[in-house]
């Protein structure tokens, strides 16, 4: 259990944006997806997830 | 024997193995084959388990929707995780090999008195494993239950089971002359797409043609990957500007 809490210490400590960044997304799509049937809420979550990594990846440029 | 019984549930039954098989396939080649059989094998146990004690009765009493979506968020974070190390490694952001950390691991790992179980494999192959496991489940009783004919549903199912493991083990051999950056780089598209799709099904999404999706998803994160990596390379038109 004390590794499992490590590898999460260890993703918000090395980057915020990849840990809360996806949990945000699912979030948000969780709540349109309660409303919205389309197969575009998808795609919608590949986006928000997909702008965490760049978000992610542009703080070491 | 139920012929379409059997074959209905190899088909389906065997695009569920073949998920598992690659996250254990892709968590083994990355990190070696001990922590990923581990986490299979526990997933295994945990799974005849479940049927042993609830039987028909896990279809009606199992949360599958919340499963899936934990399952998903867990792997999707794992893969963010090992695609961004390996975009900054393939970029020159990151060293390819961390000596110190290296050493600083097995050191950790000697510590310990058990076999240096690496958290992350165990994990992730656990967790795909019991999560493909409950569906193939799912599918046998299902299919099985509703036409007569279990025996037919587990033929199928353990006919899928031999077909996929095997044509995985025939990969693991290509696979192992890959580069390892290119390899981590691989698996964690592989295991973002596997965890958005299954936290996607868990939150409700109506995914396009349902498994299908996993695929348009892989390809959308490698397509991903690859554009963030040239718009992080040293010599991309935006880099040049701003050393100017």
């Amino acid at each position: 259990m004390r590794k499992v809490w490590d590898v999460i210490v260890d993703l918000v400590y090395e980057d915020p944006w990849q840990f809360v960044g996806p949990l945000v997304a699912i979030a948000l799509v969780y709540l349109l997806a309660r409303s919205v049937t389309s197969a575009w809420v998808g795609l919608l979550l590949f986006v928000l997830i997909g702008l965490s990594l760049y978000l992610s990846l542009r703080r070491e440029r | 024997m139920d012929v379409f019984v059997v074959l209905a549930v190899f088909l389906a039954a065997s695009v569920e193995f073949v998920e598992a098989f690659t996250i254990v396939l892709a968590a083994s080649t990355v990190r070696g084959w001990r922590s990923p059989i581990y986490g299979t094998l526990v997933a295994l146990v945990v799974l005849a388990a479940l049927v042993a004690a609830f039987g028909y009765a896990i279809v009606a009493l199992f949360p599958l929707g919340a499963f899936r979506a934990l399952v998903g968020v867990i792997l999707l974070l794992f893969g963010l995780k090992w695609l961004r190390k390996a975009v900054l490694r393939a970029t020159g952001h990151k060293a390819l090999h961390d000596e110190s950390a290296i050493y600083a691991r097995h050191v950790e790992s000697l510590k310990g008195a058990g076999p240096s179980a690496d958290t992350m494999a165990f994990a992730t192959s656990f967790n795909g494993v019991l999560l493909e496991g409950i569906e193939v489940i799912f599918i046998v009783l299902t299919l099985g239950g509703n036409a007569g004919a279990l025996p037919s549903a587990i033929l199928g199912a353990a006919i899928a089971f031999v077909v996929v493991v095997g044509a995985g083990i025939a990969l693991r051999a290509p696979l192992s002359r890959m580069p390892e950056n290119t390899l981590k780089w691989i698996v964690g598209v592989m295991l973002t797409a596997f965890g958005t799709f299954w936290a996607g099904e868990g939150i409700g999404i109506h995914w396009w043609q349902q498994d299908v999706s996993v695929i348009v998803l892989i390809a959308l994160y490698a397509l991903l990957g690859y554009v963030l990596q040239r718009w992080l390379q040293p010599g991309s038109p935006r880099s040049a500007a701003k050393e100017v």
